[in-house]
């Protein structure tokens, strides 16, 4: 899933969920999580991943995506599950569930709250060149996203080279990342004379005030 | 697989804890070098090298198993450790808040991923002033990379792993049920994981760094200045 699409959803869906401050639900979050990490209640965190399914149920997000994202974690898990010895159920499902928790309640957080108002509630916290890193990361995967989708285009009407030939197939790949990395490097020196023409005093303080 | 994905609530309290205290002491050196030496321009550089990790991440590698790329050794040659530490933890907590990898982890997996950054500039600096061939230089610099964060990560899962007790299925042990006929108790097999770890990993370490080594012959061939910065891009 892009993040370009995330953050489409997080801008553009008219759910209540949408509509709730991010400063009420990213202590919610906050408190899912904590109770992730302390319990290790199956009844307790079966019931919390129940109430997290019902809430998308409910609310119009897009579910599948959401649930989709969400599982994500479990292909990691299952590696660390597969080398736990006599594994009982009980202990799988606790594993499970705490995974999906955090991630359910990340994934939801995400796709009902822009990047940006996240960012703006996290640089309270966080030093002024992580928070400049933090935009300016997120601006730029937009502006490269475009020059990507042509690369990708162009190379449909090329004709994709095939993984039957591993180093052609490879060779194409570095060379594509290759033409990227000059692009981002150039973007990013273009991106910093147009900020500074425009005023940027290299820090992002005004989105500190900003509603959120 | 050089880092970590674990989700969260499975690694002790106290270890991403630390985690997020040696970034914090991370940040603060970070925070001198900057007062001593203002380099806005490669902030904003290495933000957009970051949104590229990003980027490269959704471009699957069909190949066995699905694969991604990583970057973050082509980011620690292009802009030495120092700045590709500050894209690496962004580009953690940006994926980590879409569900890739716990939220509690992204302290770990910032400094494994920003080890293996250094790792690779240092050998690539090294390799590249002995050997003519970019290819091999930046295929060894990112295998070996790979490699000993691949092991930092299977150190710090068995670090979090020591104290079984984490483990809640545990508590038979103490309870007594473990004497009942059929019940063992629960123990992390690090054997295993290891195993699993380098099955996964083997096949990903060669893929990375085939492609970086392409990559980076690209990069020489069209803009080799960029290359011979020794991390300094603007």
């Amino acid at each position: 899933m892009k993040i370009t699409d995330i953050d489409y959803y997080a801008e553009y869906t008219n759910s209540r969920l949408n509509k709730i401050s991010a400063k009420i639900k990213m202590p919610a979050v906050f408190l899912l999580v904590a109770t992730v990490v302390v319990s290790a209640n199956i009844y307790v965190l079966g019931i919390l991943y129940f109430i997290l399914l019902l809430i998308i149920a409910i609310s119009s997000v897009p579910k599948y995506k959401i649930i989709k994202l969400s599982l994500y974690p479990l292909i990691f898990l299952a590696l660390f599950l597969f080398s736990i010895r006599n594994l009982s159920l009980e202990t799988a499902l606790i594993f499970i569930f705490k995974a999906l928790i955090a991630s359910t309640s990340l994934v939801l957080l995400i796709f009902t709250t822009n990047y940006i108002k996240i960012f703006s509630i996290l640089s309270r916290f966080l030093p002024n060149f992580i928070v400049n890193i933090l935009f300016l990361t997120y601006r730029s995967i937009f502006i490269l996203a475009k020059t990507f989708e042509s690369l990708v285009d162009m190379l449909k009407f090329r004709g994709k080279p095939s993984i039957k030939h591993p180093v052609l197939f490879f060779q194409a790949i570095g060379n594509i990342v290759g033409f990227f990395v000059i692009k981002s490097v150039q973007t990013g020196e273009n991106l910093y004379d147009a900020m500074k023409l425009r005023g940027y005093s290299d820090n992002f303080d005004y989105l500190k005030n900003r509603r959120v | 697989m050089s880092h970590l994905h674990i989700p969260d609530g499975i690694l002790p309290i106290w270890l991403w804890v630390l985690g997020y205290v040696i970034v914090g002491i991370y940040f603060l050196v970070v925070f001198k070098h900057l007062k001593q030496k203002p380099n806005p321009k490669k902030l904003a550089v290495t933000s957009v090298l970051g949104a590229l990790m990003l980027l490269s991440m959704s471009i699957p590698i069909p190949f066995v198993l699905p694969y991604h790329l990583n970057l973050s050794t082509l980011l620690g040659i292009l802009t030495g450790p120092l700045y590709a530490g500050l894209a690496i933890f962004s580009v953690n907590l940006i994926i980590s808040l879409a569900g890739h990898g716990g939220i509690t982890i992204v302290g770990l997996n910032t400094i494994i991923l920003t080890l293996e950054a250094t790792v690779a500039f240092l050998l690539f600096r090294f390799l590249r002033r002995n050997f003519k061939k970019i290819f091999p230089v930046a295929f060894i610099s990112t295998f070996i990379a790979l490699v000993i964060s691949t092991f930092l990560t299977v150190g710090t899962v068995s670090a979090g792993t020591q104290d079984v007790k984490f483990l809640p299925g545990q508590h038979h042990h103490k309870c007594g049920a473990c004497n009942q006929p059929g019940k063992a108790p629960e123990t992390f097999d690090l054997k295993r994981f290891i195993m699993l770890i380098l099955i996964t990993g083997g096949l990903g370490w060669t893929l990375e760094s085939f492609i970086s080594g392409f990559i980076i012959s690209y990069i020489n061939r069209v803009k080799p200045d960029l290359l011979e910065k020794n991390g300094e891009l603007t």
